[in-house]
């Protein structure tokens, strides 16, 4: 006896559906981080500010190099940028 | 103590080495970034491609890689991707992450890469918005050695020789985001496209169809019914999620034992899917002739914190080596049916055996498991009984060990043993029954944590090493699995 054929749950709408969402959390994570494990605020700005020049940032928000959403690794005191020869920050 | 009993003079059929084989699509960071960096970047390359992933790819044997998806296959005209790279279109991938797909990975990049990791290539066509004549004049841009506007057009894009082709695959997942068909419809499409794959030259093309996910028995009743005589192989894809729930699939790093069962029992069910679908097989092609190519497999979790969700970037830990060890298990066991699977993805995507941030690079736990298992590329399955106890949580069960053996042709025999429960060792007592050599040997993959894994701050926390309580018998040997641990015994 066969299984009726199963409505079908496409992944990639579900991957890309929750880009808003992750950004949201994203947002929440970076704001979230603990006093020792961010950089000061100046600082932040000024990585985000050559992120925003960089020509591997993709859609205004993700780093093309690692995939991380800027925003956060940015704002990470241990993390630095990922572009290999040409750090930025 | 468990009982294992190995058949050593009973060798069955040959472990395709082909079952070792790793997918790899344009998607996040797999092929741009994981592989393909370009020739002008700083990270050391030969023609584009990094030197330390191809490396490392070798170093476990890699014998197939699936290309270029994938759903991004029923969306890929490969005339895009050939020619000087500089004149190749851009465009955005936006169902993977809005990466720019630069087209500067194409067909000639591809198979240099294969070239280079010395695998076979295994290309995916595009069924779902291409054209029979598109797919038509890839087969013969690739393979033709005469003189034709394909063959032309390649030699003038500045390869001479046709490559050798023999693995295709007629779409990709043609009952969802290839097409959304039927299964009657994809049959009768399947018959048409593959009515104009040529054989040219010396070259037989394999020709996969498109098979079902996870336990769509319906789809392979059709396909074998309608269309069984006309292809090498059917497809299978399975992910194990923990929670089997597309919104909320889990953390690949944050987990307790609730979800390292329910990726145990959940990984498991790949044997009963090869069975179902096996079964069916077997009813339209006793012989086992077509091929289970189970071309997309491996966990899938909630992507990692911080991370652009459309790359499916996702860390890796000892739980990801023991699902990737129970299911090369599994398919070993199946070699009779099971002929080729493909991990999902190399590099950077899914349960990937490599991951990289700039000129960095990890071997994931799951590399190790590959390279561990590489001994039964080849070689030829052996027969075993197994009595072992249950590894028990939360009012259920599963076995808890996962066991295949093989022997090779010098008369060496391996045994993968995974020990599922990450509470209790397993003392296993094993039988040889018939020759065996005499030397016993054994390496292991354990570690204390389940959620153990190699970063790029600390690449070697998750490394085979000896396993030193294994003892030669009379009869066989003797030994004791640590708690979450991927075994590989070898008599030489």
């Amino acid at each position: 006896m066969n299984e009726p054929h199963e409505m079908y749950f496409c992944r990639i709408c579900q991957a890309a559906s929750h880009l808003e969402e992750a950004l949201a959390l994203a947002c929440e994570l970076a704001d979230s981080l603990k006093a020792g494990e961010c950089v000061p605020e100046a600082e932040y700005r000024r990585r985000l500010e050559i992120c925003a020049r960089c020509p591997r940032l993709r859609d205004g928000h993700t780093c093309g190099v690692c995939g991380c959403f800027v925003i956060v690794r940015a704002r990470r005191r241990e993390m630095a940028c990922p572009d290999v020869g040409g750090e930025r920050w | 103590m468990a009982k294992l009993t190995i058949q050593t003079n009973q060798p069955s059929e040959t472990i395709d080495r082909n079952i070792y084989g790793n997918f790899s699509e344009h998607l996040g960071r797999c092929i741009y970034e994981g592989i393909w960096v370009g020739a002008d970047s700083p990270i050391p390359n030969t023609r584009g491609i990094r030197n330390d992933v191809v490396a490392a790819l070798k170093a476990i044997g890699l014998p197939v890689l699936r290309w270029p998806g994938g759903c991004f296959a029923d969306e890929y005209h490969w005339m895009d991707g050939v020619g000087p790279r500089e004149t190749r279109k851009y465009m955005v991938n936006t169902h993977w992450g809005g990466v720019i797909e630069s087209n500067h990975f194409g067909t000639h990049e591809f198979l240099d890469l294969c070239a280079q990791l010395s695998c076979e290539p295994y290309i995916c066509g595009n069924l779902g918005s291409g054209t029979v004549r598109e797919m038509q004049e890839w087969v013969e841009y690739m393979t033709f050695d005469g003189v034709s506007p394909m063959a032309d057009l390649r030699r003038k894009n500045g390869r001479e020789q046709p490559w050798r082709i023999k693995y295709f695959g007629v779409g990709n997942e043609n009952w969802g985001c290839g097409g959304n068909m039927r299964p009657e419809y994809y049959a009768d499409e399947f018959r048409r496209y593959n009515t104009y794959l040529r054989n040219f030259g010396g070259s037989r093309l394999f020709r996969i169809a498109c098979g079902p996910s996870d336990g769509n028995t319906n789809w392979t009743e059709v396909l074998m019914r309608e269309a069984g005589s006309f292809m090498d192989g059917l497809s299978l894809h399975y992910y194990t999620l923990p929670n089997e729930d597309w919104n909320h699939k889990g953390s690949a790093t944050d987990f307790g034992e609730t979800q390292w069962f329910s990726v145990m029992r959940n990984t498991l069910k790949m044997d009963e899917f090869l069975c179902r679908h096996g079964e069916i097989m077997d009813k339209y092609d006793p012989e086992r002739r077509v091929a289970l190519v189970v071309d997309e497999w491996g966990t899938w979790y909630d992507v990692e914190p911080g991370t652009n969700p459309g790359f499916l970037y996702q860390q890796n830990t000892m739980r990801d080596a023991l699902v990737a060890g129970i299911n090369l298990n599994i398919f070993n066991n199946h070699c009779a049916r099971v002929r080729m699977a493909n991990i999902a993805q190399t590099v950077n995507v899914l349960q990937a055996v490599i991951l990289t941030e700039g000129a960095r690079l990890v071997l994931t736990p799951t590399y190790h498991t590959f390279g561990m298992y590489k001994a039964h590329q080849g070689a030829r399955r052996l027969p075993f009984a197994l009595d072992c106890g249950q590894y028990s949580f939360g009012g259920e069960a599963v076995p808890q060990l996962s066991v295949s053996a093989s022997v090779n042709e010098a008369g060496d025999i391996h045994i993968s043993v995974c020990n599922l429960d990450p509470n209790r060792a397993a003392p296993v007592e094993c039988l040889l029954n018939g020759d065996a050599k005499a030397q016993v040997s054994a390496s292991v993959l354990a570690t204390s944590a389940m959620n153990a894994r190699n970063t790029f701050e600390d690449r070697e926390a998750v490394q085979p090493r000896p396993l030193t309580t294994v003892k030669r018998t009379p009869g066989g040997f003797k030994a004791e699995l640590p708690p979450m641990s991927v075994a590989m015994f070898a008599l030489k």
